[in-house]
């Protein structure tokens, strides 16, 4: 993509801040590692939670948990690309190019 | 009985205390079988028999008594561990995942963080895409919030479910034994063959029934609390399932489309 020319200083704070979605997608990665064994597992609270609908509560809770951590994942890893690419393409450096409009959509949508 | 952690644990101990009943029991049938033969046969037998009190207490105890005692011996061994039964769960596996919980909660989210970061970008940049990105920053930071409260609640509500599963094994297994003391103690009157005559099985019955009455009490009142943590409680599981708390309809706040669009373009990025 085009070099809009040299910027460093302020993308310099574009990359700071895609570090801080990196971050974030990192934290969430943990985030799913760490509840993983808890994700639909309501039968844990015994059959008269069964019964009194908190197994069915808690596994609608936690699969619905389990795909908000996945997108918002997405998400982050999306920010942290189109920032990093925006700030490429600010640097005036040869070595960065801003990311296709293409490859970051695919970000967002998990693809 | 040991601590009780797993279902295991209590279905042990109950079985354990089970056994000590079976023994105690029949102790006291050998002795009381022994007192009556001893009453037919000997001294007092003689004048027991002059009487009629000792064929009396025989007959009570043969005909009466020891039906019903075997009887009341299969209602409990059924009852109790269909009892036991129903308070069956995994607490211990609750707690792991309530930690897991909270251990999330404290990792995503920390204040303040996005907001000092913003002040330096909008020093920095200007125009269309720092707007959209301000908006989109924030909709996201706030969502970290929102989904560090959800795993909050949830944590807080999964420990309190497993805590009171375990206080409730906990008293059944330290209570167990004395609820059989009472049916044994019904026995333990029985020294003399007068005793036998006006034992009452009726009686028996009754307090042999409060043995496993007494862990369905337990079992309505886990029932009462699970109700509570679905319904009444300040925070509930249901308004977590139905996202009225933590993150809204429990979803993920997506980058829409059209901010997207403004983000994916290096040149709607203005240096300021």
């Amino acid at each position: 993509m085009t070099d809009l020319g040299s910027y460093q200083v302020q993308s310099q704070t574009l990359r700071t801040h895609a570090g801080l979605w990196k971050g974030h997608a990192g934290d969430i990665g943990t985030a799913e590692t760490l509840v993983a064994s808890a994700i639909g597992k309501g039968e844990d609270f015994g059959w008269l939670a069964g019964l009194n609908e908190v197994e069915d509560h808690y596994n609608t809770w936690t699969n619905a948990m389990d795909t908000a951590l996945k997108d918002a994942k997405r998400c982050f890893l999306y920010l942290e690309a189109a920032l990093n690419s925006a700030a490429n393409a600010y640097d005036g450096v040869d070595s960065t190019v801003a990311t296709d409009v293409g490859a970051l959509k695919k970000i967002l949508e998990g693809k | 009985m040991a601590e009780v952690s797993y279902f295991e644990d209590l279905c042990d101990g109950i079985q354990e205390d089970m056994e000590t009943f079976a023994t105690d029991l029949n102790n006291q049938i050998k002795r009381i079988a022994d007192m009556l033969n001893d009453a037919a046969s000997g001294i007092g037998g003689f004048f027991g028999h002059l009487f009629g009190d000792i064929d009396d207490a025989i007959d009570k105890w043969n005909n009466e008594i020891l039906p019903a005692i075997d009887r009341m011996w299969d209602d409990v061994l059924t009852n109790v561990w269909d009892a036991v039964g129903d308070l069956a769960g995994r607490p211990m596996s609750l707690i792991d995942y309530a930690k897991a919980f909270s251990d999330v909660k404290a990792k995503i989210y920390v204040e303040g963080d996005l907001a000092q970061k913003m002040v330096i970008f909008q020093h920095d940049w200007k125009g269309y895409a720092a707007d959209n990105y301000k908006a989109v920053a924030t909709t996201e930071d706030t969502g970290l919030l929102n989904l560090s409260m959800a795993m909050d609640a949830g944590s807080t509500l999964t420990t309190t479910a497993a805590n009171k599963i375990l206080t409730l094994w906990r008293k059944l297994a330290k209570e167990f034994l004395g609820w059989v003391g009472d049916v044994l103690a019904c026995f333990e009157k029985a020294t003399e063959a007068d005793a036998i005559i006006s034992f009452e099985v009726p009686a028996m019955i009754e307090i042999a029934k409060t043995v496993y009455g007494n862990i369905v009490d337990l079992a309505d009142i886990l029932v009462e609390f699970l109700i509570e943590q679905c319904t009444t409680a300040s925070v509930t599981w249901r308004q977590l399932a139905n996202g009225s708390r933590g993150l809204p309809q429990n979803k993920w706040p997506m980058v829409e489309a059209a901010n997207a669009d403004v983000l994916n373009d290096p040149h709607n990025y203005q240096p300021a």
